[in-house]
This record gives structure tokens, sequence and C-alpha cells, in this order.
């Protein structure tokens, strides 16, 4: 199995307790009558871009994005899976940016531990990427939600 | 794709590039707008040169240049957001905490690399083999002029491993993956192999004695000037400083995925350096990256330089058939 589908697979309960570090859910109302073949034609435009793949099974559209441009706006999720039951949209979608980037403070407290004259920038560093993944961990859950958003009501 | 002929050579061929100051877009947007974007760029450089030349001893030091240097990354990050240049080079936050790591890496393990065997360590083992002092008589020269220098030596080599970079494969093969960004944002210029990031560092400026406060000009004039390679901001700038100084236009044409317009405008503060010696290409470009754009992992831009290593390793490793003649 690939990183990005390792990530994606439905995850044991004590996987779950930790995997929000780099796992994002959530769901949205859609407007009544709108069934899976629209509301999927509608977030089509969100995953027409190079490095995506897609694959559609009744009500659930799983993608993929291998090494996605920087210009994708959902270039920070690796695997996803959308799902359209009871006139909502739930997704459930995996970062491993977020993931790296969560780890990447020990990275950089592991520097400024092993290499004397790099302790305050090491240390700098940590609490800057600390920073970046509170950041990141708000900011993208929204920025998504008010991407599907928009394109459902388009 | 029909080229544009720039002396003797042809660019533009595989991807679009815009040639000429008269052809490329100014600032959109009210007179205060413009007048920001026109006279931002000389105004901060002629306020930093003045604070430096100025400053008292109390605060004339390398923390405060810190402090200066984390104040303008982060106005010009918000200026990014303000008046960006294209909106296919908007930061997104992905590639800020890449972005990041690689910074993080330059303040880290390159910088110790550099400490230990970087020019500083090769001049010091030199002059001590040699019995040479450091060039006492530059320290006599006036402050702008040691400063001025300073980044000068300092730009003048790196234009030429730059240059020796896109001739030379073994060198090349460290810088190309700095060719992989298909954007130019405030801290782009950190992203690549430490490989690269060590060499590019390498300098004379050793040699020579200077007092403490040319040195913080120095970089400060690097700062003022060198940061604008890039960054993803659209200013009217001056012709003079165009005429002298390297810009995002300037460099965005460097990292076109036109082959030949890459091989242009490779000093990093100083574009006259590139006018000396026929180099130098006025024009933007877009669409930049290698590969038609494919985003390099940090994991490939760490191991790139030594694929041609591993590769052959890895062939010397397998055990050849022997296929019988028919």
């Amino acid at each position: 199995m690939t990183a990005p589908a390792l990530l994606a697979a439905p995850t044991s309960a004590p996987m779950r307790a930790i995997d929000w570090i780099w796992r994002i859910r959530g769901q949205l109302p859609l407007a009544p009558g709108l069934g899976p073949d629209a509301a999927f034609a509608r977030l089509a435009p969100l995953f027409d871009t190079e490095g995506t793949t897609l694959q559609r099974h009744a009500e659930t559209l799983s993608f993929r994005k291998v090494h996605p441009r920087a210009q994708d706006p959902m270039a920070v999720f690796d695997a996803g899976h959308l799902t359209v039951h009871n006139a909502q949209l739930a997704y459930d979608l995996n970062s491993r940016a977020l993931l790296a980037c969560c780890g990447a403070p020990l990275l950089f407290l592991a520097l400024a531990g092993l290499l004397a004259s790099a302790r305050t920038p090491g240390e700098v560093f940590a609490g800057i990427f600390v920073a970046l993944y509170i950041g990141g961990r708000v900011l993208e859950p929204w920025l998504v939600k008010r991407r599907f958003a928009a394109a459902l009501d388009a | 794709m029909q080229g544009i002929q720039v002396g003797n050579r042809v660019v533009g061929t595989q991807a679009p590039v815009t040639i000429g100051w008269e052809n490329i877009p100014r600032v959109e947007g009210g007179p205060v707008k413009t007048f920001i974007f026109t006279w931002f760029q000389p105004t901060m450089l002629f306020a930093l040169v003045a604070f430096w030349c100025y400053a008292p001893d109390s605060i004339a030091k390398a923390s405060t240049a810190i402090a200066i240097g984390i104040a303008f990354k982060l106005l010009l990050l918000g200026l990014e957001w303000v008046n960006p240049r294209h909106a296919s080079w908007r930061l997104t936050w992905k590639e800020c905490a890449t972005d990041m790591f690689y910074v993080g890496i330059s303040y880290t393990l390159v910088r110790v690399a550099e400490k230990h065997l970087g020019s500083d360590a090769g001049i010091e083992w030199m002059q001590h083999l040699m019995h040479w002092h450091k060039l006492a008589w530059f320290m006599h020269l006036p402050l702008l002029v040691q400063a001025f220098l300073i980044s000068f030596i300092f730009d003048f080599g790196q234009y030429w491993m730059h240059r020796g970079m896109h001739n030379w494969y073994p060198l090349w093969q460290t810088h190309a993956v700095h060719h992989y960004i298909t954007q130019l944002n405030i801290n782009k210029g950190a992203v690549g192999n430490p490989v690269e990031l060590f060499l590019i560092g390498l300098g004379i400026g050793g040699f020579f004695d200077f007092v403490p406060r040319a040195g913080l000009l120095a970089g400060s004039l690097g700062l003022a000037i060198g940061t604008y390679q890039h960054v993803n901001v659209r200013f009217n700038t001056p012709k003079w400083w165009r005429f002298l100084f390297n810009t995002t236009e300037h460099h965005s044409l460097h990292h076109s995925q036109d082959y030949e317009s890459t091989r242009s405008n490779y000093a990093g503060s100083y574009i006259f350096i590139d006018r000396m010696f026929g180099t130098c290409i006025d024009g933007e470009a877009e669409l930049l990256g290698m590969e038609g754009g494919r985003r390099m992992s940090i994991r490939e831009q760490m191991t790139f330089p030594f694929h041609p290593l591993i590769d052959r390793v890895r062939a010397w490793r397998t055990p050849t058939t022997a296929v019988p003649a028919e």
C-alpha cells in the first residue's frame, strides 16, 4: 500500500486518538435534492489538477495526489474520501505535510542537541514549527470547508 | 513556440517569457498604492544605509541586524498579500512550511558546515600556513566603501559559482533542485540542497579585515537588494535600480521553464555583474520550474545530487547477465 493510501485507510480506535494530527474530518449540509452525482460534479473542478487521481464508488469519491503542484489549492492533502449521505457531505482528508510539520520540531530539537553551535537556531526553529503546525491545523480545515462550500453553492 | 531574439541568443522557445521593460506590467491601483510600490525599494535601501551609517554603537550590533532582517521579511510577506506579482505564486501554508524547513536547515546544518568547513575555515588555514595577515588597509576605507566592497566581492564570487553551477555537471547536480521551484516567495531563496547552499555561501571576504559595522552594513545591502530575487510583489522598480541591481523580474527569467532564459542573470544582488559579462537579460517569466513544473519532494531534493553516484553503485552491484550470441 502506498503512503497516501495507507494514511487514508480506515483507522482503529487507538489510532483515531492521534490521527487528528494529520487527518481532517468534517461535514457540510447539502442543498435539498443534491445527490451524490450532482454534488461530486460541482466538486470536480477542485480535483482537476495534475497529479490527482479520482475513484468513484457509489456515494463515495476517493482521491489521491502525487507530488501536487504548489499552485494546487488542495496540495496539502495527499488522499481522502468524500461521502454524500443523508443530505450531507462528509469528508476525511489526510495530510503528510501536517504530519511532517508536527514532527519537524523534534528534528530541530535534535539538531540543537547534536550541534553545539546550532543550539539557539535549532530551538527557535522548533518553536517556529510548533507555531506553523498549530496555524496549519486551524487554517487548513477552515480553508477546505470554505472551498467545498463555495464549490457546492456554485 | 516562436522565440525572441536577445543579442545572439533566442529565448522563450520552450515557455513564455516577457522581454523588455516596456512589456512588463506596471502596478495597478490608486495613486497611494502606486506611490508606495514605486518608492518602497529605494526608500528601504537608503533608510537601512542611513541607519547603519549613523546609528549609535549601543544599537549598531548583530542582534539589531537580525531583528531588522526578520521585520523586513515579515513586511515583504505582507506586501506579497497586498500586491502579488502573480496569483500562481501565492504562498500556501504547505509552501510556507516547506520553505521554512529549508530556512531552518540553512540556519543549523549549513551554518555549522560553513563554520567548520567553509571559506572562513579554509582562509584561516591558508593564512596560518602562508603566514599571511588579514588585509588591514581595508579598514581605513570609508565605511560605505568597505560595505560595498564586502558585498560586491561576495556577489562577484557568487556570480561565478552560480554560473559554474549552470555549466559544469557535478555542480549543476547540486543546484538543479533549486530550479524545481515554481513560485518566487520570500523564503524560496533557501530552497535547495544543503550542499548547494554551502557552496553558494563560499567567499573570500575572510582575507579582509573590516570594521564590524561595515559587515552589518554589507548584510543590509544584501537584505535591501538581494531579497527581491525571490519575492512575489509587483513593484514599479526605478530604471537606475533595475540597471544596477537584481530584481524579481531578472530572477524569474532565470527560473523560467525556458532553458535558454535560465542561462542568464546569475548575480545575487548586482545585476551589473551580468551586464559586464554579457549574461543579463531584462525581462520576466511567470511559468517557472523544471520538467514542465514538476514539484520535487523534500526527500528527492535532499538526495538528488547523489543520484548519479547511487545509480553507479546500483549498476555495479547488479550482476550483468551474459546473453549468448546467436
